[in-house]
């Protein structure tokens, strides 16, 4: 689709095309407001992200190693154990990746090679159009819609017919993991699925053609031609789709309840929890305690750190599979 | 697949015609008797309304090489297409007429489209190895997609057909590597090899050298007249000399005045290529068309 | 690979055609059906996707529309709702003046910045400046709360805590600059190399080639780029959340407070105690979503024209 979001997947970007030197030619001024502005850019975002580190530093000092062991989190009683909200960060991307991966590569591969091409664009340009969809909207259309059938209708089921037990123990209120797993799920399919359009549409036609040609049928062209050969670019929509949920803030702030409360870890759907991303945002606002923002600032530090592997691991498994064909 | 009354007459007349002619006549003009496995009755292909090619009626010998020639745009590669029904996945392609396989017909004589395949293969105008597989993978991979499960099966048929399509000895000790590391002559072999594991009766090249150097070209010209021992070979060639250096029959085909590419003449080779029948043909083969 | 070692079956060519074609006629018909379960599924997965985002479509059109009135445009929101009176909430110009002051200055400073940049990564190779790049793409990728701390830490604070629609501006233009450099230089890559070789063979200074051939060329693609980066920045919340403030007027001044129409959504549907506020959001919704809309749009249609004037 767009430039803005497939750019941090897109090969020719990476590529190494052309190989101009900023030193050809004798023009000097052009030289030096180009370095000037890659040395400022460059710059800012070292800034940006040394300030952070330098504002957690009082926070470390605070918490110290039970930031990483403490099963506790309660920023307004200075309870500072950071340890569920990274399990409730991992959980409620996990479940949405869980849900959303499989369903926005069926759509993908469904958009491209299996509906009519009349409604092919109709159905891409609305797959389009909500990947660019602010995610406060969806907030507001989980809190509005999702969380009272949640509430009255979904959860009461759910309990019932499982008797409350794992992993739907305890009082459903619409609000938690459940919800917040949900809508994030929703959120990234748009993401996933346009770029894995994308990704499977540039599969070449002669790779399609050759398999047919040897007796495969449209299932077997599909999974063992198409998505191995896009399995790149399919990754890299994965990633994309796991770096908005890791960061995902103000949707999870309204949808997973229990603020101003403890977080313990979570253990049941239907409980209430925060992300290190939403407890952030949650508290920014009035912040308290002698390392009040050091503290937030450990959190965001915590999951710079998350995302960062999460892109280097594509990163390294791209970099290995195209060495693997390289040989 | 719609036959008209008149493709079915014409087709039954044909048929007669080509009953009729004393079997002594083709011998002495062709020095043995042939069997054909496939022919072509008024065969035309339509895209929406536009005729892409039309009245093309000829047989292809069992276990020779037919070639098809013809200006760009006389609908080769269309009438290529047709005979492994490819064009199945065009929006708006038709084809017309009867196209028959060992007297079966491939549109509607009840043979699925997936097993009409496995029995006629494609060779396409550039190599398209499999990116993602290994050169045995590749070769393997019509045999998985057509059931065969047995690795001794699997492993014997990786080696004859890279062995039939002369590239065993320059991939034995690599077959792990990726397919797409091969020189571009290497992987049209390759492909070849590919086509040849499913052990198709007959095999469709579509220009099967154009994209490659002389003596990728020489290779695989030199493979053709081998192969032909286990395969029947229809070639589309925009090379002249080629058509003459490995066919022994060849189709003509040349556009209308409406654009349209028809059947202009279909005979041995040789006849083609010294004593052609039609003077388009001829103006053809010295060159006075472009 | 043990294919020389295995045992060979001496088979004819006959004998070899026969086995694999009779398991191919074998094998048909589960090959078909598993076919067929396999096209199933990829159509369930696009009817259970398009469920939920239909529903978002509808909802935000069907509870929104209603909202979509001059009198609501054109008020600002009501500086205290009445427990008597609760539908009387205002309107939402000051989260649209502000809205369009925070973004205006954040494009503002955005693009001549991201312009600069995409030019010296198209200009420059080598080692250091692919790790710029990928600096930059990383940079996309990142939660814009981190944003809205940096901006806090760096601008809010050392004015004396003060909240502005400047700081605001400086987060929002922050988030676009890794998006435009990008699409920026996608955009100067696309340009045909034939072009500017022959003006650089001819002895051109690279900064003329970039002006006279190689920018001109480029700028309907950058334009794309540069909107679809602001389409972007029109929804994020949190980066400026908390440092923006609130403002209940229509204030056009960039150092004074200002609401944002997503701000004003977070604070209705979260902080409002007033369902007549929270329904209010999917008017607000519709807003934006057809302002990110219409941006799209715009890009996709430039697009298309440049093409078809080139084609
Ligand atoms: N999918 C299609 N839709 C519409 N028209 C088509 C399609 N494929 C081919 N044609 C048309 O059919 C005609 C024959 O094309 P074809 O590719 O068969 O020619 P060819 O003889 O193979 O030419 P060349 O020697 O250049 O390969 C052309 O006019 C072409 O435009
Ligand atoms: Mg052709």
């Amino acid at each position: 689709m767009t430039t803005a979001i497939d750019a941090s997947t897109n090969p020719e970007v990476n590529g190494t095309g052309r190989e101009r030197k900023l030193s050809t030619g004798s023009d000097l001024p052009y030289r030096v407001l180009l370095i000037v502005t890659a040395v400022l850019v460059g710059g800012l975002f070292l800034a940006f992200i040394g300030s952070i580190v330098q504002e957690s530093i009082p926070g470390w000092r605070t918490v110290g190693w039970t930031f990483f062991t403490g099963t506790n989190w309660n920023y307004g009683a200075h309870i500072y154990g950071a340890l569920p909200l990274i399990v409730g960060t991992v959980l409620t991307t996990g479940l949405a990746l869980l849900l959303a991966v499989p369903v926005g590569f069926g759509t993908a591969l469904a958009i491209v090679f299996l509906i009519p091409r009349r409604f092919q664009l109709i159905i891409s340009s609305i797959v389009e159009l909500l990947a660019v969809v602010p995610s406060i909207i969806y907030g507001v259309w989980g809190y509005l819609t999702i969380q009272p059938w949640l509430d009255a209708t979904v959860q009461p089921w759910l309990a019932s017919k499982t008797n409350g037990h794992f992993p739907f123990s305890g009082l459903g209120i619409g609000f938690g993991l459940m919800l917040g797993s949900l809508v994030l799920a929703v959120m990234i399919l748009p993401t996933i699925a346009a770029i894995s359009r994308d990704v499977v549409a540039a599969v070449p036609n002669e790779m399609i053609e050759g398999a047919l040609s040897l007796g495969a049928t449209k299932s077997q062209v599909l999974r063992k031609v198409v998505v191995p050969s896009s399995r790149s670019g399919l990754l890299g929509a994965v990633t994309l789709g796991t770096g908005r949920a890791l960061g995902e803030t103000i949707a999870m702030v309204v949808l997973l309840g229990g603020v101003n409360q403890t977080h313990p870890i979570p253990v049941s759907l239907f409980g209430t929890t925060g992300t290190l991303a939403s407890e952030i945002a949650n508290n920014f606002g009035n912040l308290s305690g002698a390392a009040g923002l050091g503290v937030l600032c450990c959190l965001a530090l915590v999951l710079m750190v998350i995302i960062g592997l999460v892109n280097l691991s594509a990163r390294v498994i791209v970099a290995r599979n195209l060495r693997k064909f390289q040989q | 697949m719609e036959i008209t009354e008149q493709g079915n007459e014409a087709s039954k007349q044909a048929q007669q015609a080509a009953d009729s002619i004393p079997s002594m006549v083709e011998a002495i003009a062709d020095k043995g008797p042939q069997t054909s496995i496939m022919s072509l009755r008024d065969v035309a292909v339509t895209f929406g309304s536009k005729v892409a090619v039309r009245d093309v009626s000829f047989d292809v010998g069992k276990n020779r090489v037919t070639s098809m020639i013809g200006p760009s745009g006389s609908g080769k590669t269309t009438l290529l297409r047709a005979l492994n029904r490819l064009h199945d996945l065009t929006k708006g392609a038709k084809v017309t007429g009867s196209i028959t396989l060992d007297d079966t017909d491939i549109y509607n004589g009840g043979i699925p489209t997936t097993l009409l395949r496995s029995r006629i293969g494609m060779v396409f105008q550039r190599p398209n190895p499999f990116p993602t597989m290994s050169i045995y993978e590749n070769v393997a991979s019509g045999l998985r997609f057509n059931g065969v499960k047995k690795k001794s099966i699997i492993d014997d048929a990786v080696e004859h057909s890279l062995k039939a399509a002369a590239l065993w000895d320059a991939v034995e000790n690599r077959l792990k590597v990726a397919g797409g590391t091969l020189s571009g002559g290497e992987q049209q072999r390759l492909c070849i090899a590919r086509a040849l594991a499913v052990e198709p009766e007959i095999l469709l090249m579509d220009e099967p050298t154009s994209a490659l150097d002389p003596v990728s070209t020489q290779h695989i010209e030199d493979l053709m007249s081998s192969l032909k021992e286990i395969v029947t070979i229809i070639i589309v060639t925009h090379n002249m000399q080629q058509a003459a250096r490995v066919s022994d029959d060849c189709a003509f085909l040349l556009m209308g005045d409406d654009r349209a590419g028809e059947l202009i003449e279909f005979a041995t080779t040789e006849k083609i290529f010294t004593d052609p029948s039609d003077k388009r043909t001829l103006d053809y083969i010295q060159g006075r068309f472009g | 690979m043990t294919v020389i070692d295995a045992p060979r079956p001496t088979m004819t060519d006959d004998e070899r055609r026969a086995l694999i074609q009779s398991a191919a006629r074998a094998t048909y018909n589960r090959k078909v059906w598993m076919s067929r379960v396999f096209m199933v599924f990829l159509g369930l997965a696009l009817i259970i996707a398009l469920i939920p985002l239909l529903s978002i479509i509808r909802d935000v059109i069907g509870n929104g529309w209603r909202y979509v009135n001059w009198t609501f445009l054109s008020t600002p929101q009501a500086a205290e709702v009445s427990m008597f009176n609760q539908n009387a909430i205002g309107g939402i110009s000051n989260a649209i003046t502000g809205t369009l002051l925070i973004d205006a200055i954040a494009t503002l400073i955005a693009i001549p910045i991201s312009i600069l940049m995409a030019i010296s990564l198209y200009e420059s190779s080598g080692r250091i400046m692919n790790a710029v790049r990928m600096y930059v793409e990383v940079m996309i990728g990142l939660p814009s709360i981190l944003v809205g701390i940096f901006i806090y830490v760096v601008v809010v604070t050392p004015m004396g805590y003060r909240f502005t629609a400047f700081a605001g501006a400086l987060a929002l233009a922050m988030m676009m600059i890794p998006l435009m450099t990008i699409a920026c230089e996608s955009a100067l890559r696309a340009v045909p190399e034939t072009l500017t070789e022959a003006a650089l063979a001819l002895g051109a200074k690279p900064s003329r080639v970039m002006l006279r051939v190689v920018l001109p060329y480029a700028v309907p693609r950058m334009i794309t780029g540069i909107m679809l980066s602001m389409s972007r920045a029109v929804g994020e919340t949190a980066p400026i959340l908390f440092i923006i403030g609130s403002s209940l007027v229509n204030s056009w001044k960039p150092l004074q407070p200002a609401t944002s129409l997503p701000t004003m959504m977070f604070n209705y549907l979260f902080n409002s105690n007033y369902q007549s506020q929270k329904d209010a959001c999917w008017g607000i919704a519709l807003i934006l979503i057809f302002a990110v809309f219409l941006l799209n749009l715009a890009s996709r249609v430039i697009v298309a024209r440049t093409q078809k004037g080139r084609s």
